[in-house]
């Protein structure tokens, strides 16, 4: 197809993993780096949806009859779901502006979505225990794992514009709480700094951290989730500068402690290492 | 790239089906939930097909199914149908929930080994109301026959394994860049054999 290769060379990443990105078939962050990509090369994106459109066909080409109660299911969760009503301002990057990527919005408008048809499903699948310290016991598990897990999805909207404030830090956490049954939770970090966490009932959350160290050389923070004594389930990693970080999830499991490790750069798919805070509700 | 618009009758039937699903995903967008269910009726087969190949559990996929239809009535504002079709668009927001079921749950292991070999053999019977004709699924699994054995495998393993290509390499034994190149041409083949217009 095309024309334009003068931008070959800044696009070798996007170029050379975009067949592996449209099969879902990349780790977090190089689907990252490629989306954001994606969203200032318009010859890259053009590829994209050429690939994505040969991907729907081995999607669709796999059909089975769902179950009875699906229909009924799925139709109650979305009777109590509210909608992103605005259009994606968010750049490329953001999710569903096109293919592969679910519905989080990585604006911070969204304070007042409900989310119950996810949260109904978490009820219906979470072992509701406020574990007490013993965080990591269940992490062989993966049978009890996948029971309980539920993706989390995380953006990190502030991040690629490059600086987080403490207003922003503010802001973003205000929203949340201006949502009904919304909580607030903080704790300091072993080693430095300290996390804030505002979660809603619809698994809408805001963690922020100030006064964070770096992780050091080659190490990322990674945040998890965890239920019960479920395996902790990898919540994205956590993207400092300054000391400042500020993430927004969705989907965060009512009864979901959150938190934080040290890991090997670009995180691990289990914590590797005792968590540096946890935060869950009373 | 090529951008030819499909082979024979049946590809503007599927653009007209695609359009009529616009609308309803549009109404659903406004809330109408009476669009939304004939959406479902429309698209559910198909998220829900995708997913039990992947995660290779009838309740598991029921509740990834349940996941990626909520997204997609949450996000039903964002769809942009210059990007590609509306089933191709619900099944990538399908495809990643199952992905990252799997991922996060690390039985990938268990079910690789039975999900390249087993991808085009099985899960064909209980197909009522398909969303794609047979026939076009035939020329999909066709259109796969054409690609060597590293295409083949680095495609499956990836797309229904739910593998990531580092993974796939692993697997294989075969080097990052070889898998990823695979990847690649197995995908141009593809498009190419399928005819699909971007």
């Amino acid at each position: 197809m095309t024309n334009g290769n003068e931008n070959e060379n800044e696009n070798v990443i996007g170029a050379e993993l975009l067949a592996a990105w449209a099969l879902d078939a990349v780790d977090e962050d190089e689907r990252r780096a490629i989306e954001q990509q994606l969203g200032s090369d318009p010859e890259l994106r053009a590829r994209a949806d050429a690939l994505n459109s040969t991907v729907a066909r081995l999607a669709v080409s796999t059909p089975a009859e769902p179950p009875a109660g699906l229909r009924d299911r799925v139709l109650s969760a979305v009777a109590g779901t509210g909608q992103d009503a605005r259009p994606a301002a968010d750049g490329d990057a953001s999710p569903a502006a096109g293919h592969g990527t679910t519905g989080s919005s990585a604006d911070g408008s969204s304070a007042g979505t409900e989310r119950a048809g996810v949260a109904d499903l978490d009820d219906h699948r979470a072992r509701r225990r406020p574990a007490a310290r013993r965080w990591w016991v269940g992490a062989v598990s993966a049978a009890a794992a996948a029971a309980v897990a539920v993706a989390v999805v995380v953006s990190q909207p502030w991040a690629p514009t490059g600086g987080v404030t403490e207003g922003d830090q503010l802001t973003a956490i205000e929203q949340i709480l201006q949502v009904e049954g919304a909580e607030r939770l903080e704790s300091p970090v072993t080693g430095g700094g300290e996390v804030e966490v505002a979660r809603a009932p619809t698994g809408e959350t805001v963690l922020a951290a100030r006064g964070l160290p770096a992780p050091g050389e080659g190490r990322d923070y990674q945040m998890w989730t965890i239920q019960g004594e479920a395996a902790p389930q990898p919540a994205g990693l956590l993207e400092v500068q300054d000391g400042l970080a500020l993430v927004r999830m969705q989907d965060v499991p009512a009864d979901a402690a959150l938190a934080v490790t040290v890991e090997p750069a670009g995180g691990s798919e289990a914590p590797t290492t005792d968590p540096i805070v946890v935060l869950a509700s009373s | 790239m090529t951008s030819t618009a499909g082979t024979g009758p049946g590809r503007s039937a599927a653009r007209e089906r695609d359009a009529h699903l616009v609308g309803l995903l549009r109404r659903s967008a406004t809330g109408d939930q009476e669009a939304f269910a004939a959406f479902y009726d429309a698209v559910a087969p198909s998220a829900y097909g995708l997913a039990r190949k992947i995660v290779r559990d009838a309740d598991l996929a029921a509740d990834v199914t349940q996941e990626a239809l909520v997204d997609v009535w949450r996000s039903a504002e964002r769809f942009d149908p210059d990007r590609g079709s509306v089933v191709g668009w619900v099944c990538s927001i399908t495809h990643r929930r199952a992905v990252d079921l799997i991922r996060s749950t690390q039985s990938g292991r268990d079910r690789e080994e039975r999900a390249g070999v087993a991808a085009f053999e099985r899960d064909r019977d209980d197909v009522t109301e398909a969303v794609e004709s047979a026939e076009d699924r035939g020329r999909v699994t066709e259109c796969l026959g054409t690609l060597t054995g590293l295409e083949y495998e680095a495609v499956t393993q990836a797309y229904y394994g739910g593998l990531t290509y580092r993974q796939v390499a692993e697997r294989l034994g075969a080097k990052l860049a070889t898998v990823k190149s695979r990847m690649r041409s197995a995908l141009q083949r593809l498009q190419d054999c399928l005819g699909v217009g971007a």
